[in-house]
């Protein structure tokens, strides 16, 4: 079910109204139903796998905390793990490793017959596998105690709201919150649906309209010129935010809704001032997972400098094989693991630059360049996340820079023709929900809108209601365009 | 709870008065508007056509059939009903409006293609039924197809209009007495289009398209001859013409035999004449097209008069 639809605006009142009028011992029955339901309704037979992982994970959690010492611990563990990196293994990323162990062996003139998988892969598969593997670390780790109510333990995996595109939840977090009985409260009630508002407008308003520039674009690269190819990178920077942090902000806002607080996933991430800023505002549940369960393991910055880097590396690496089976999301997790280690390894000269030319005592401009270049790194990565194939992505790239040629020499001579690939109204509407979207953040940097609208008389707080849900209504898109990461 | 619950209720009650308000204004001034959209079918539900001779079918009736030069070279009132985009369902629900709506003609020239009869899925310019949406015949006839209309489109007010602000603005202004006016003349609207290149490159190495054998949607077949059954009860004489197609795409149909003969026994079951114009020296001359399908305002007004030539004598002031 997409947040994004007319049967998600039934469901959640019905699921939210039931949750508080059901005595709280059935709670868990009614939520669980719920996210069942709610998971079926993509592809019903997908359950079955969730079921599994759910299964697996639940006893190796007993077993683990059971067992009597560290061996018999650590095989759990990696029973559990098989469990899930294998589901992972075959559902998302057989096809890959198939594609390309075909083409290597036809390179050498040998034959792969190895049929492939003929399934699309399971909606959000990452995400709850990844929550799963955070259950069993957890215990292991003595941090978590096993959870003996099969029951809740599947909601910790299932609860909808989160259930498809994160954020991905630790057992600390969530665990204790299904345990505890929550009455209605106004205000979690006010904040949620305050959320679930924006996240909407993100995502319907901003999201995908800029899809309605981006995707054309991305969709026949050669065929357009360097100012639309340049404009779509920046809009799908916008678009990706809004979409993914919109999803974020419905999930956070409907668990709210409940009573259930669920962690931040998003801090203004192109308000980054580096690229380790931004990986600390970014999908921050799931660079929070790499860090504890990848990063630190691997020995993090607490080993050789080379092999700190090494581990940097090989983390981004691997988090862009998470975004996808397919070689565009290795380069874009390989390209953010080169800025980060590059970033690092110049950070030294670069501050002794900045205050050679006195940048250092101009904070204000020295922190804008700083969040300009951030958002420009960012942005050539997420071309190659968004092109349809890497050499689309290579092609894409190599023409940014042509913009300022083409628009000085387009501008100067024959203004008329400075050819946009879409008509001029739809870039200018993208333009416009972008400055509504940077306008919000500028003031969210002082305050967040939740004390700022507390603070105001309810003729004026409504207003704002009203303003946000119409514009959605209205001049939302609605074509049941799915999140994009969903289908990671 | 029940304070939230009563809050949220008035929150969300308060401005259905205002929204059912404004959007009743602009489904009013878009009833009355003559925009491209619109002029027809306001035309067809205030009962102003009344016309002797109706021209139904797609854009192939819209943009080839010049009711001004029937008019003058048949003393007939004519009226153009194409429909751009649409396959026969569509054309012969409009005509049953008509006919609800309007003095039922003396004669129907429908229009003829090779695909009229097949299935079609998409509403094509799905703007058109906006300020009609709350017309029971209009629903019926739009809710067949796929995806466009749902629940909120029916029945949460303005929302149909979502991301229409120049429909919009259109409303209000014809409300207020400011109606633009559209390009049509009595439904036709000549093109002055080039020739469209992207054929002409299609074909530049070869046939632009395979062959292929054009499927019959079943129920839009047992429509067709219920539409014939219907206008010769009615003493409503159906003349089915099959305007040009550019020379060299006729051969992409590759049952196009068997579909001329299905509209010559259709015709001849009820007696109804058919007027085949894919012999006609205009289909050869590619000056008159604009596309594959289409003639160009200049091929238009000829085929017009050629078909006025040929209904003068089937038909009767």
């Amino acid at each position: 079910m997409l947040f994004n639809s007319l049967p998600f605006a039934v469901f959640f009142p019905v699921v939210t109204l039931l949750c508080f009028l059901l005595p709280f011992r059935q709670r868990w029955v009614l939520l669980l139903t719920a996210s069942c339901f709610f998971y079926m309704f993509f592809k019903p037979e997908y359950i079955l796998i969730l079921g599994f992982t759910i299964v697996v994970d639940f006893f190796a959690g007993i077993l683990l905390e059971d067992a009597r010492d560290k061996v018999q611990r650590k095989k759990y563990l990696i029973m559990s793990l098989v469990a899930n990196i294998g589901v992972l293994a075959v559902f998302k990323y057989f096809n890959f490793f198939n594609a390309n162990v075909s083409a290597l062996a036809h390179h050498f003139g040998f034959n792969n017959n190895m049929p492939f998988l003929k399934m699309a892969l399971p909606i959000g598969l990452s995400f709850h596998t990844f929550q799963a593997m955070s259950y069993t670390i957890e215990v292991y780790r003595g941090k978590q105690k096993a959870e003996r109510h099969f029951g809740i333990y599947s909601l910790y995996v299932m609860f909808y709201p989160q259930l498809v595109a994160g954020p991905i939840e630790r057992p600390q977090n969530i665990l204790p919150q299904l345990h505890k009985e929550h009455f209605f409260s106004y205000d979690n009630a006010v904040t949620g649906l305050r959320l679930m508002a924006w996240g909407m407008f993100k995502k319907v308003v901003i999201a995908d309209r800029l899809a309605l520039f981006t995707d054309p674009v991305f969709n026949d690269p050669h065929h357009q010129t360097a100012t639309s190819l340049f404009f779509a990178a920046v809009f799908f920077s916008f678009q990706i935010y809004c979409d993914f942090s919109g999803y974020s902000d419905i999930a956070i806002g409907s668990a709210r809704v409940m009573g259930i607080k669920l962690m931040q996933n998003f801090n203004r991430p192109y308000n980054a001032t580096s690229i380790g800023d931004f990986w600390r505002r970014w999908h921050i549940s799931l660079s929070t997972w790499f860090k504890d369960y990848l990063y630190i393991p691997l020995g993090g910055n607490r080993v050789a400098v080379p092999r700190a880097y090494l581990n940097l590396f090989i983390v981004f690496l691997i988090s862009g094989f998470w975004h996808g089976a397919n070689w565009t999301f290795i380069i874009w997790g390989a390209l953010h693991g080169f800025y980060s280690v590059f970033g690092n390894l110049t950070a030294a000269i670069r501050a002794q630059m900045s205050k050679a030319v006195g940048l250092t005592k101009m904070v204000w401009l020295n922190t804008n360049i700083q969040r300009l270049i951030t958002f420009l790194l960012v942005t050539v990565a997420w071309v190659f996340f968004r092109a349809n194939n890497y050499k689309d992505a290579f092609y894409i790239v190599s023409r940014l820079p042509g913009v300022i040629g083409e628009s000085i020499t387009t501008l100067a001579h024959r203004p008329h023709q400075l050819k946009f690939g879409v008509p001029l109204n739809t870039l200018g509407a993208c333009l416009l929900v972008i400055a509504i979207l940077e306008l919000v953040h500028y003031t969210q940097g002082k305050a967040s809108w939740n004390t700022v609208l507390q603070r105001k008389p309810v003729y004026l707080r409504w207003l704002v209601y009203y303003g946000c849900v119409l514009a959605i209504l209205y001049f939302g898109i609605f074509e049941k365009r799915q999140f994009i990461y969903f289908q990671f | 709870m029940k304070r939230f619950v009563l809050r949220l209720l008035l929150f969300c009650l308060l401005p259905l008065p205002l929204l059912y308000a404004f959007s009743y204004i602009v489904d009013m001034g878009l009833r009355r508007s003559n925009s491209y959209y619109y002029s027809e079918w306001n035309d067809i539900f205030h009962g102003a056509v009344n016309a002797d001779l109706v021209i139904t079918g797609s854009s192939r009736a819209y943009v080839h059939v010049s009711p001004k030069i029937l008019d003058s070279a048949l003393g007939l009132n004519t009226y153009n009903l194409g429909m751009n985009g649409t396959k026969f369902l569509m054309q012969y629900d409009r005509f049953k409006i008509y006919l609800q709506h309007n003095k039922k003609p003396r004669y129907v020239v429908q229009t003829l293609d090779f695909s009229m009869l097949a299935e079609n899925y998409e509403l094509y310019a799905y703007q058109q039924f906006l300020p009609y949406l709350s017309d029971p015949d209009i629903r019926q006839m739009t809710e067949k197809y796929k995806g466009k209309f749902g629940f909120g489109e029916y029945y949460f007010p303005m929302f149909k209009y979502n991301n229409q602000n120049a429909l919009v603005v259109e409303g209000l202004k014809s409300f207020l007495g400011h109606s633009a006016t559209g390009p049509k003349y009595k439904g036709y609207e000549g093109q002055l289009k080039p020739w469209d290149a992207a054929f002409a490159a299609a074909n530049s190495n070869g046939p632009g398209m395979s062959p292929y054998d054009q499927v019959i949607d079943s129920q839009s077949l047992t429509k067709f001859n219920e539409f014939l059954a219907l206008c010769s009860r009615e003493n409503i004489k159906v003349i089915l013409v099959f305007p040009p197609i550019y020379s060299e795409f006729i051969p992409v149909f590759r049952n196009r035999q068997a579909i001329l003969s299905l509209f010559e026994s259709a015709a001849a079951k009820y007696n109804f004449p058919f007027l085949n114009f894919l012999d006609d020296e205009l289909c050869a001359d590619k000056h008159m097209f604009y596309n594959s399908q289409h003639l160009n305002k200049t091929g238009a007004e000829i085929f017009s008069r050629k078909l006025a030539a040929k209904l003068s004598g089937i038909v009767t002031k």
